[in-house]
């Protein structure tokens, strides 16, 4: 015995249609974030060296939370003192961008890095580490699931060049190279039936 | 009447007698197609685009970006005159005023604004600030999970 519902539905109401859309040659998701090897043991490494670290002493490693800090330290130049004692300093930038921080904010961040003057190591955390950030981030502030990290005297030489060792490489100036077109199609539905289409308007 | 559907390839579809394949909202299920119509008038919007980014980087004296916006108008009105879709994550990289291409450090400025007297997360705003004074506005905080529905739907790449 079937109900008026199924009955109904026996016939299509709807066609499924896909059209053409053209996506931003630059946003490759495969080829803008890095790829991490060996990720729960990054996350680890992060976890015992940085946040655990910042939990106990919040003032012992040079650091920025949030996207309007991180942004503005980004876009800002290393001070003359540094130029004139080293070379630019290299900082590390842990982005939680599996979870649920909106995509909007995390659009500009890959190209932000790579125009920086500063040498950024670009580190996506997996998914579930934003509870890490949540604990060491200081109550006032908003860390948006991203964490700054300037290498200086007080940070660990042996973490650095662990988390260097396994970030992956990413193209340094995309713009200089030509990307073949992403053309996609995007699902949608239309009504089969035209009268019905009609009335409803 | 046009509307987005996020799910229906996850809805389990009964087969038909000829093949049909149907889902529970009666929405008839058609495979993706392997080529699209309009291929070449997406390969010259994306020739376009890069070429405005390349000179946009490139030239990092010239402060009025004219050839780069010249490159990005054309971008623009060709794609209305086609009717070609962009992804809004393209569309958003592009100043509707001046057609300068959005890159942080170069053409724009970005932080995230909080007007309200609570400084409550719900009223944060993305603020987008074009060279020309133009602003883009995101108010995130409403729903930090919004997704387009280009985000929402995976879109099937065709293959070259």
């Amino acid at each position: 015995m079937s109900s008026l519902k199924q009955l109904q539905r026996k016939s299509a109401i709807k066609k499924q249609v896909y059209k053409p859309i053209l996506d931003n040659p630059y946003t490759d998701e495969a080829h803008n974030w890095p790829y991490v090897q060996e990720q729960s043991l990054i996350a680890e490494l992060v976890r015992s060296h940085v946040t655990t670290v910042l939990q106990q002493a919040p003032d012992s490693l040079d650091v920025r939370f949030g996207f309007n800090d991180v942004v503005k330290f980004l876009q800002g130049s290393p001070s003359k003192d540094d130029l004139v004692a080293s070379p630019p300093s290299r900082v590390f930038l842990f982005v939680c961008n599996r979870d649920s921080i909106p995509s909007v904010l995390l659009a500009q961040i890959p190209i932000l890095a790579r125009v920086s003057r500063y040498e950024v190591v670009l580190v996506p955390l997996p998914r579930g580490f934003i509870s890490h950030l949540d604990e060491c981030c200081p109550a006032n502030q908003y860390h948006d699931g991203m964490l700054l990290v300037v290498e200086n005297s007080n940070f660990d030489i042996q973490f650095a060049s662990q988390v260097v060792k396994r970030v992956g490489h990413v193209t340094p100036q995309p713009w200089l190279k030509f990307n073949e077109s992403r053309i996609a199609v995007i699902a949608s539905e239309v009504s089969l039936n035209s009268k019905s289409a009609k009335s409803s308007k | 009447m046009v509307k987005g559907t996020a799910t229906n390839n996850a809805m389990p579809a009964r087969n038909r007698g000829k093949g049909q394949n149907i889902n529970e909202d009666g929405v008839l299920i058609v495979p993706p197609p392997k080529s699209v119509s309009n291929k070449d008038h997406m390969q010259r919007l994306n020739y376009l685009f890069q070429v405005s980014t390349y000179h946009t980087m490139v030239d990092a004296s010239d402060e009025s970006h004219a050839l780069s916006r010249i490159y990005m108008r054309n971008l623009d009105l060709i794609q209305k005159k086609t009717k070609s879709s962009l992804t809004p994550g393209m569309k958003r990289q592009i100043c509707k005023r001046c057609h300068r291409v959005q890159i942080p450090m170069r053409t724009q400025d970005i932080s995230i604004v909080n007007e309200s007297k609570e400084q409550t997360r719900k009223s944060q705003v993305l603020e987008v600030r074009c060279r020309c004074g133009s602003k883009k506005r995101f108010p995130f905080g409403r729903d930090p999970t919004y997704k387009t529905h280009a985000e929402k739907s995976s879109l099937v790449y065709i293959q070259k």
